[in-house]
């Protein structure tokens, strides 16, 4: 996502069309297709990410996201609920459901990162702007990049707090003592009983959750001011000349056509979604 | 040359909570949409929807931001493992634009407008819940009940398993967490606006006390 990874040469040919178009293909396919499609699918994203975008893959396969993904299969496993049976595979729906979810995780995420990986959030936005929804693409763009910076200071900022003593639960004492009781006023008396209300386990933990949320809050609007001097300074907003886009090339429609071979194998098989 | 006349403050601090928003969406969806079988688990993504949506309203206090900001959080969410389905998408669509529709109706500025929108949004995840059984899934308006009434039993007294209390108590819940949601938002957005005044907020909380 950087200056660097522009200029890369990409080696299937692909321009930014053609990334776009595969994350677009990966979008309908895991939305509109049967499960066996799916799986077909994302086994082709795997063999074209292992010759061809291998550190995309690499970045998939990290610990916490296949915790994530394990958990949430896992669950889909314990808890199938009423969902479609998946008839033409012959499984029970827990493993219907759950293998649906893992195949559309894999094609999702992988082709998430392949487009990250050669496509840059400026220019996300200009395909939305040749698209005329300028504002979105904007947007778009800038909310992208958010999400791992969201990650980050949402991890530092809460081990600050728990450094300096949050989240380490409280006393439980609720009783003022009859001395306090007699020699305070009204007011204090009730100051001091909200203060050992949140001295209270769940209360000083609901309260120390509410602060971390204001805090991540408040360091994403003081974020939010420097994106838009940077922003401003580059030109959004003003006048400004309509971006220039390499043309689009032949080969960025593959991922659609594969699309649509996947959508008519779907109706050639008879299979329902 | 083409001339935009764009605010890009307004649209940074959209894409900020649209990057919050997207995130819960994304975790407690995924979750969600996993338990299926648990009528109420939409609540949850629900719920943190609406804090966003309600702290960014707090914030800007501009109804129309949160349309956009549901559209860039169901984009985002399109890319999600869990919400990847038309029905999560949908969702977060019509309750941005229940909220932006409640708060056109409603005297917005109040935070008693704000609530009272809240607590009907977030009712909006069981009426999708019933229709997508009734009319995608094939089943009756009976087997619905019967099905909400066998989870709902062994939450309830034994002697109180009448459909109206179950209705009034799941009524309850929603409208209490869109409330409580709605309530942390606007708590969350005010605070930002004293941000901006240079007012700061100790990072410490064991100073404060």
């Amino acid at each position: 996502m950087n200056s660097q990874t522009q200029i890369r040469h990409t080696p299937t040919g692909f321009s930014i069309y053609g990334y776009f178009s595969l994350l677009l293909s990966s979008v309908i396919i895991s939305l509109f297709t049967h499960i066996l499609t799916q799986g077909t699918a994302a086994l082709t994203l795997f063999t074209y990410s292992l010759s061809q975008e291998r550190q995309a893959f690499h970045r998939m396969i990290r610990i916490p996201v296949l915790v994530f993904v394990m958990a949430v299969v896992g669950s889909a496993i314990l808890f199938p609920g009423i969902s479609r049976p998946g008839s033409e595979t012959g499984l029970s729906p827990r493993w219907a459901v759950s293998l649906e979810i893992l195949f559309k995780t894999f094609l999702l995420l992988l082709s998430v990162q392949i487009t990250a990986t050669r496509i840059s959030a400026s220019q996300i936005s200009r395909i939305f702007e040749r698209l005329g929804i300028d504002n979105l693409g904007f947007v778009l763009g800038i909310a992208l990049h958010m999400l791992p910076w969201l990650h980050r200071d949402a991890q530092s900022s809460r081990n600050a707090m728990r450094l300096r003593g949050a989240f380490q639960g409280g006393v439980i004492r609720l009783r003022v003592p009859n001395v306090q009781r007699n020699s305070i006023s009204k007011r204090d008396r009730f100051l001091n009983n909200r203060n050992r209300l949140r001295r209270v386990f769940i209360m000083k933990r609901i309260h120390d959750e509410i602060r971390w949320m204001s805090v991540i809050l408040q360091r994403l609007i003081r974020h939010g001011d420097t994106i838009t001097i940077s922003a401003r300074t580059r030109g959004f907003g003003l006048h400004s000349t309509p971006p220039k886009m390499p043309p689009m090339r032949r080969i960025d429609c593959l991922p659609l056509l594969i699309t649509a071979i996947f959508f008519w194998g779907d109706k050639y098989l008879k299979l329902n979604y | 040359m083409k001339t935009r006349n764009t605010n890009t403050r307004r649209f940074v601090d959209i894409a900020l909570f649209s990057a919050i928003g997207a995130i819960l969406e994304a975790a407690f969806g995924s979750i969600s949409h996993t338990f299926r079988m648990i009528p109420f688990s939409g609540l949850i993504p629900t719920t943190a929807l609406i804090t966003v949506f309600s702290a960014l309203y707090a914030y800007r206090r501009s109804a129309p931001d949160i349309m956009l900001c549901g559209v860039v959080i169901a984009l985002l969410k399109l890319l999600s493992p869990g919400g990847n389905s038309l029905f999560a998408i949908s969702a977060v669509l019509i309750e941005s634009g229940l909220m932006v529709l409640g708060l056109r109706i409603l005297p917005g500025s109040h935070r008693i407008g704000l609530v009272v929108t809240a607590c009907f949004v977030s009712l909006w995840p069981v009426f999708q819940r019933v229709l997508i059984l009734i009319f995608f899934i094939g089943i009756t308006l009976n087997d619905v009940f019967s099905e909400i009434n066998k989870i709902t039993v062994p939450l309830i007294p034994k002697d109180a398993t009448s459909l109206l209390l179950i209705l009034t108590m799941i009524a309850a819940l929603h409208f209490t967490s869109g409330m409580a949601s709605a309530l942390l938002g606007w708590h969350l957005g005010s605070r930002l606006n004293l941000t901006q005044t240079m007012c700061p907020i100790s990072v410490n909380p064991s100073v404060e006390k």
